[in-house]
């Protein structure tokens, strides 16, 4: 760390007005990229960055590994893209009540917070086909599935059924990452996926 | 709705996008099912799935164009070659760096949503606006209350008086409305009342006066426009055949004229008669005078002639003596 990266960190947590005054620009240079697509809460989101900031730098965090400026520069992008992405988070309808009658209370937080490996399902994700990614991208971005329907230009019973099979080939690809067999010990009540005749079988993924 | 029905849509059920009479099926079937609710389980868990993204520390790190750690880079750049979000993530990251690398590289203030503009600026004037209705509906609701209750107040008082006692009075020549006698009004009450009444119809009186008055003046306004205008300075007339005291003058009824007539000497003032063919008088005029270029000059607007012969005599306002007569005919 150079002397003026090391000073300047202190007189940034010292409260020195230049200090905070230089930080403060970069953090909003290095903010600006992202916000059109925060702007909605833009002060809150630039708030939180400079508390993240005055967080890392008060527990020691930057160990002069690169220039102060490019350090804060890479925090306040990591923090803008976690932002966005809370953003983006979709909260899913309160299903509480019937999961609470199946087991104990389920996070909604995933299987992420199951300690599995990120990069785990990345791979899992990796696996699966494109157009299923695809039609599942809808989903989470909130289309219902008349409107996927349309968009895709097919039936929506039939929608409804590669969306189901593209489910099963995503939880099949998990298990088989993980090494356990079919079920895993988790989905045994899982009914098979409803046969359907007629259209519905023609479009079978 | 069946195991399968409700299966095939948990998606949507998670995505809140069923419609409401579908929600509430498969809510109900879901209560009473155990397999379609570990189905459930499954569908959340493909959804996690299929909502994962390289974590963002993966993307700052790849905009630096440095190898990220915990990632598989070949996994990562497939990923970012399918997911439209990532990749756009990823470029917003490298956008940032560029703005560190480069300082010469401008920023403006970018633009704020609407959203934010109309909660900030319209959202607050909005408010504004609709305090101030609310509080001129309120001033106008409270007035008519308060007239109200002075209202209920004047009645309330009189039922309270005791009853009249008729006292002998004399009465207006035109008969009042009759008033109505209030149980225990007080007779000071009661002629007040119909001192206002009184007051009141002459007020009406006089109005009607000046009505009628204003109404004549607007008649009389009218009826001027449309006659003759002696010694007229207006011009955009038609051409008229000039006639002296032996040439009958011509002019066309159905066009405004001015008519000029001959004069002996200049100055000269004459009261001014028109007669019909039939030697009655259709109008009459005072105040015609002689110009410079001895000439009197009447205007006729059009359409106040009908087409005939017509004699004009011009005659001495004091004496009333005739002075001069001219013929007029009018096509």
């Amino acid at each position: 760390m150079t002397s003026t990266d090391q000073e300047m960190v202190t007189r940034f947590l010292k409260g020195e007005s230049e200090a905070v005054g230089t930080v403060d620009g970069w953090i909003s240079r290095a903010a600006w990229p992202y916000q059109r697509r925060l702007a909605d809460r833009w002060d809150d989101v630039l708030q939180d960055v400079r508390l993240e900031v005055t967080r890392l730098l008060g527990e020691g965090k930057f160990r002069g590994e690169s220039s102060l400026r490019t350090y804060l520069w890479r925090v306040v992008s990591h923090t803008c893209l976690d932002q966005l992405r809370s953003q983006s988070k979709w909260k899913w309808a309160d299903l509480d009540t019937l999961e609470g009658a199946d087991e104990p209370v389920a996070p909604q937080r995933g299987i992420s917070s199951r300690h599995e490996d990120r990069d785990l399902l990345l791979r899992v994700l990796d696996r699966v086909p494109q157009d299923c990614q695809e039609m599942w991208r809808m989903i989470v971005a909130g289309l219902s599935y008349r409107e996927m329907s349309l968009r895709m230009a097919v039936a929506e019973g039939t929608l409804r059924v590669r969306v189901l099979r593209c489910r099963e080939k995503a939880v099949a690809a998990r298990q088989d990452l993980l090494g356990g067999g079919p079920g895993n010990g988790r989905n045994n009540s899982v009914k098979s996926s409803p046969k359907r005749s007629g259209e519905a079988n023609t479009h079978e993924l | 709705m069946n195991c399968d029905e409700s299966i095939e849509r948990l998606p949507w059920l998670l995505n809140g996008t069923l419609g409401e009479g579908e929600h509430d099926e498969v809510r109900r079937h879901l209560a009473t099912c155990e397999a379609c609710r570990a189905a459930l389980k499954e569908t959340r868990e493909a959804w996690e799935i299929f909502d994962q993204h390289l974590p963002s520390e993966t993307l700052v790190t790849l905009a630096y164009g440095e190898v990220p750690q915990g990632t598989d880079p070949t996994l990562a750049e497939r990923h970012l070659s399918t997911c439209p979000q990532c990749a756009a993530e990823l470029e917003l990251a490298r956008m940032s760096r560029r703005l560190e690398e480069d300082d010469k590289v401008a920023v403006f203030p970018g633009a704020r949503s609407l959203k934010t503009e109309a909660v900030r600026d319209g959202g607050s004037r909005t408010w504004r606006a609709a305090a101030l209705a609310a509080s001129f509906t309120g001033l106008v609701a409270a007035s008519g209350w308060f007239y109200e209750f002075q209202q209920a107040g004047i009645y309330k008082q009189l039922a309270q008086k005791p009853a009249p006692v008729q006292t002998p009075q004399s009465r207006p020549t035109a008969p009042a409305p009759p008033v109505q006698s209030v149980p225990g009004a007080s007779a000071a009450q009661l002629a007040e009342m119909q001192k206002r009444v009184e007051e009141s119809e002459r007020q009406v009186q006089q109005n009607q006066a000046a009505l009628e008055k204003a109404a004549q003046q607007v008649a009389e306004l009218r009826r001027s426009a449309l006659e003759p205008q002696l010694n007229a300075q207006v011009v955009t007339v038609q051409e008229v055949v000039r006639g002296t005291e032996s040439q009958e003058a011509v002019l066309l009824g159905g066009q405004p004229a001015m008519l000029p007539l001959p004069a002996k000497s200049p100055g000269a003032v004459r009261n001014v008669e028109i007669l019909d063919g039939d030697g009655k008088v259709v109008w009459t005029g005072s105040g015609l005078r002689s110009d410079k270029e001895l000439e009197y000059k009447i205007s006729f607007r059009a359409g106040f002639l009908k087409p005939g012969h017509y004699t004009i005599r011009l005659l001495d306002p004091k004496s009333g003596e005739l002075r001069e007569t001219y013929a007029l005919n009018v096509k």
